[in-house]
């Protein structure tokens, strides 16, 4: 019982970081590698809003979603915008992004100096237990927000105007610009709101962990194997990748010990791959390469 | 408008360029001089070696591969392993560095086939993490501390001092020029233009009678096998290995090196290479925020330059070109006064 609950728990946090570098691959044809330190730079934001404004739960969750939202926009102004459609594109915004994350985590370590700080706990309704397992409040709290605001996210996709936008272009460019979708605004949003869920993913991992520099390179690594494992730009395949690679991270830890999943992970990486070479979404076999 | 220093077709194109770098590989380590510097020029040396491989797959056939650390540290371990518990000579570890790599290229070429792009990039991303999580958890291979001991080309009373460095140092070197004799050969000869082809466009590089498959394992059995040999000099040079030889940073860096120089070109990769290398080690006093300077410069580099910093004057050309082609057209820009003062008058 443990293993399901530790899985749904890591499945719902790596959903939130997954899914934005999913949609922004799969709309804008950018890899974003400075996604790990807008979940760095939405921790901190929730930390200094918990320091200094108010340590309210709604409060601090909603810190840590702006200055992520906030952080997105600013790696679409200063990467995507002026190198898309450009030559060599492709390569040059995986390059400048990366670029930003090497910055931003260094600016971090000058301002924020490399100890720790730790968030206040925002869920307060004590632990209850499901079978043998116990579940913790920040547990139980991280999943419930998880859902809500992915559900939130995936409503906006299919009803909105925007949303309808960044589904025409996860499928067809081209297409996309024919009837009318602004590529550029279109990807302010996508952006904004990938970086508004790695925040809250942020302020959701800090109620286990802390928020430090460096907090953000275990979730890039751990979105991007689940955000290409799920088929980019596949939101239901990006939530079933979720779920296996934590299945996966939990089963090894609980029987062969956490120094092992790596390599477990790589394994399920390699089989997937090889069965599904376009991840289990499997949605851009023709439109992306 | 000449393009080079020297008049075109007296020399070979580059030649400048290449001779100046190898006067300076020769000689800078003789002239500063200090264990500290020798020693780190060996590692650049060991930097290019990688990139230059590094590029034959990702610039050359257009394979979106980071396996380079992964075929490089587990060569490494192969030697390193024989050479610390079976008491294996250099010139075998040297050997058994070519072998493995080779062997390795084989195995990670195989899946290349069969995923494209980002996916592959993804794939051989986990190779890394993977040797390091399985070096570290194996006691065999000396656990998280690593491996030493291994045999080396320095002579046993040399180890420890300038000398013995200095030998390291052109070892080390020596390789650079094997690589680039290699880059040459693959890049420049059929098998390069075979690659390049099926680069852009795969189905015409088919419809032309192109062994796709067969080149792209070529490609990757030659590079890898060079990666491996590095791998066992790298051994030979610090006479061990240990996990951290896979590290996440490191790929980061070699492949920041490659983009900023520029992909696709030898030149390129020196330049890139030596700038970030410079930048990355301690020589600029300005502590901690010269990886920010780091950051900066790589962030410029890709805002402003199309290929990197060895595209530059091909870019400067382009524009010029440009340039004076709107001012033909329409006598604006480069003779603006004479062109608007009679009309005026």
């Amino acid at each position: 019982m443990t293993i399901v609950v530790t899985t749904i728990v890591l499945a719902s946090i790596y959903s939130l970081v997954a899914i934005g570098i999913s949609l922004t691959w799969a709309g804008l044809g950018f890899l974003n590698l400075a996604h790990g330190v807008i979940f760095a730079v939405a921790g901190y934001g929730a930390w200094l809003t918990a320091e200094h404004l108010s340590e309210g739960p709604v409060a601090v969750i909603l810190a840590g979603m702006l200055v992520g939202a906030l952080a997105g926009v600013f790696v679409c102004v200063v990467v995507f915008l002026p190198l898309d459609g450009r030559p060599n594109a492709e390569i040059r915004t995986l390059m400048g992004t990366l670029a930003l994350s090497f910055l931003g985590v260094n600016l971090l370590q000058e301002i924020f100096g490399p100890q720790p700080k730790a968030l206040p706990s925002i869920f307060e309704w004590g632990n209850f237990e499901i079978g043998n397992a116990v579940v913790t409040a920040d547990r139980s709290g991280a999943v419930v927000t998880a859902v809500a605001v992915l559900s939130l996210v995936v409503f906006a996709l299919l009803r909105s105007r925007v949303g309808l936008g960044v589904r025409v272009l996860t499928q067809d460019p081209e297409g996309a610009a024919l009837v009318g979708v602004n590529r550029r605004t279109t990807a302010l949003a996508i952006l904004a709101v990938s970086g508004a869920l790695a925040g809250l993913a942020s302020v959701l991992l800090a109620q286990v962990f802390y928020v430090s520099p460096e907090a953000g390179y275990t979730p890039l690594v751990k979105g991007l194997i689940v955000a290409m494992l799920g088929g980019l730009g596949s939101v239901p395949g990006t939530i079933a990748a979720a779920v296996l690679v934590a299945a996966c991270e939990a089963l090894t830890s609980t029987y062969l010990g956490g120094q092992y999943v790596l390599i477990t992970l790589f394994v399920l990486i390699a089989v997937v791959l090889l069965i599904r070479p376009r991840g289990l979404g499997g949605l851009l076999e023709t439109a992306r390469a | 408008m000449p393009k080079g220093i020297f008049p075109e077709g007296i020399l070979p194109k580059g030649f400048g360029f290449w001779s100046l770098a190898f006067l300076v590989a020769l000689f800078m380590p003789l002239v500063v001089g200090g264990i500290g510097f020798i020693s780190d020029s060996a590692l650049l040396m060991v930097y290019l070696g990688i990139n230059l491989m590094w590029i034959l797959v990702l610039g050359t056939a257009g394979i979106y591969s980071f396996a380079t650390l992964a075929i490089v540290g587990a060569s490494g371990y192969a030697a390193a392993y024989l050479s610390v518990r079976h008491g294996l000579s250099w010139p075998l570890m040297l050997v058994i560095g070519l072998l493995v790599g080779a062997g390795l290229g084989v195995l990670i070429a195989v899946p290349a086939i069969r995923l494209r792009g980002i996916y592959f990039a993804l794939f051989t991303f986990g190779l890394a993490e993977l040797f390091r999580s399985y070096t570290t958890v194996t006691d065999a291979l000396g656990g998280a501390p690593g491996l030493y001991g291994a045999g080396t080309f320095v002579p046993a009373d040399k180890i420890g001092t300038e000398t013995g460095a200095l030998i390291g140092y052109y070892g080390a070197a020596l390789l650079v020029v094997a690589s680039l004799v290699v880059y040459r050969l693959v890049d420049g000869g059929r098998l390069g233009l075979l690659l390049r082809t099926a680069r852009e466009s795969e189905p015409f590089a088919k419809a032309l009678g192109v062994d796709v498959v067969r080149a792209r394992l070529t490609v990757f059995v030659v590079s890898s096998g060079m990666l491996g040999l590095i791998g066992a000099l790298q051994v030979c040079l610090y006479r061990g290995i240990s996990p951290s030889a896979f590290r996440f940073d490191t790929l980061l860096l070699l492949f920041a090196m490659i983009v900023v120089g520029g992909l696709a070109s030898a030149r390129g990769v020196v330049i890139g290479t030596v700038v970030l290398f410079f930048i990355s080690q301690h020589y600029l006093d300005a502590g901690p925020m010269r990886f920010v300077a780091a950051a900066v410069i790589m962030l410029a580099v890709t805002l402003l330059t199309t290929h990197g910093l060895a595209g530059v004057p091909a870019q400067i050309r382009a524009w010029r070109d440009r340039r004076a082609a709107s001012s033909a057209t329409s006598l604006s820009l480069d003779q603006p006064l004479h062109g608007l003062a009679k009309e005026r008058s």
